[in-house]
């Protein structure tokens, strides 16, 4: 029978291990495994339990002066970590998809390519109807708000 | 929970087949260079043999690694 020292909230705290208790629900599976992984040169690791309704993860230090509750810690942060991961790549895919696609097709493009933006004097050519610095810039501003004004300096200019 | 025993000079290894696959555990058997001699049982469980004087219960535990890391490995997050 195996002797527990102690239960700290999803953590069982033995002589020299420390098993973490998750909820399925909660952190998926590809989660759990990637956080045991990283924990994989801190710790031997091993997966057990009811992937339907609790997982055990096992764990125990390489080294023999590592705090057990600091490292179970460390994996429910870890856990944490990949979860948010997780989620934020899956909003993203999409986007993520887009870039890749834009990039491709980049490389696709038929027709004459651009001209140079420098002619060979070092001079920037100003054909390029594109270029921002080579067009006066008009801004529709009806209320006059990007006017000039005078730094207000008496209580008199606030009102 | 115990998936490592010692019996006999021999390190038994029991995992959950819900997370260890039987194909992960086969491919591990295959891939696995820290023991002299590995075999998979008709019931799942892995033996682990060694001449070396080297401690049976770690290269269970190495074994059991190895083998999160051969699952990861096709399921990186």
């Amino acid at each position: 029978m195996i002797e527990e020292e102690s239960i700290l909230d999803n953590m069982e705290i033995h002589k020299n291990f420390a098993i973490v208790s998750l909820n399925p629900k909660i952190y998926p599976l590809s989660v759990i495994f990637s956080a045991a992984y990283w924990l994989l040169d801190k710790a031997h690791v091993i997966i057990d339990g009811d992937p339907e309704t609790e997982i055990l993860v096992e764990m125990r230090p390489r080294d023999k002066d590592v705090d057990l509750k600091e490292l179970g810690n460390k994996f429910n942060d870890e856990l944490i970590n990949y979860a948010v991961y997780t989620v934020q790549s899956t909003r993203n895919k999409r986007l993520r998809e887009m870039i890749v696609e834009n990039a491709l097709s980049g490389n696709l493009r038929t027709g004459n390519p651009q001209p140079p933006r420098w002619d060979d004097s070092n001079k920037q050519n100003n054909n390029d109807d594109f270029c921002p610095t080579c067009q006066p810039e008009t801004v529709n501003d009806p209320n006059d708000i990007a006017q000039i004004r005078k730094p207000r300096e008496k209580p008199e200019d606030f009102r | 929970m115990p998936s490592i025993t010692i019996k006999e000079d021999k390190c038994i290894v029991d995992l959950n087949k819900e997370f260890y696959p039987e194909s992960i555990i086969k491919k591990g058997i295959e891939q696995f260079k820290g023991a002299k001699k590995i075999e998979l049982s008709t019931k799942g469980k892995v033996f682990i043999t060694t001449t070396k004087k080297a401690d049976l219960e770690e290269i269970g535990y190495e074994f059991c690694d190895f083998l999160l890391t051969l699952i990861q490995g096709g399921n990186e997050v």
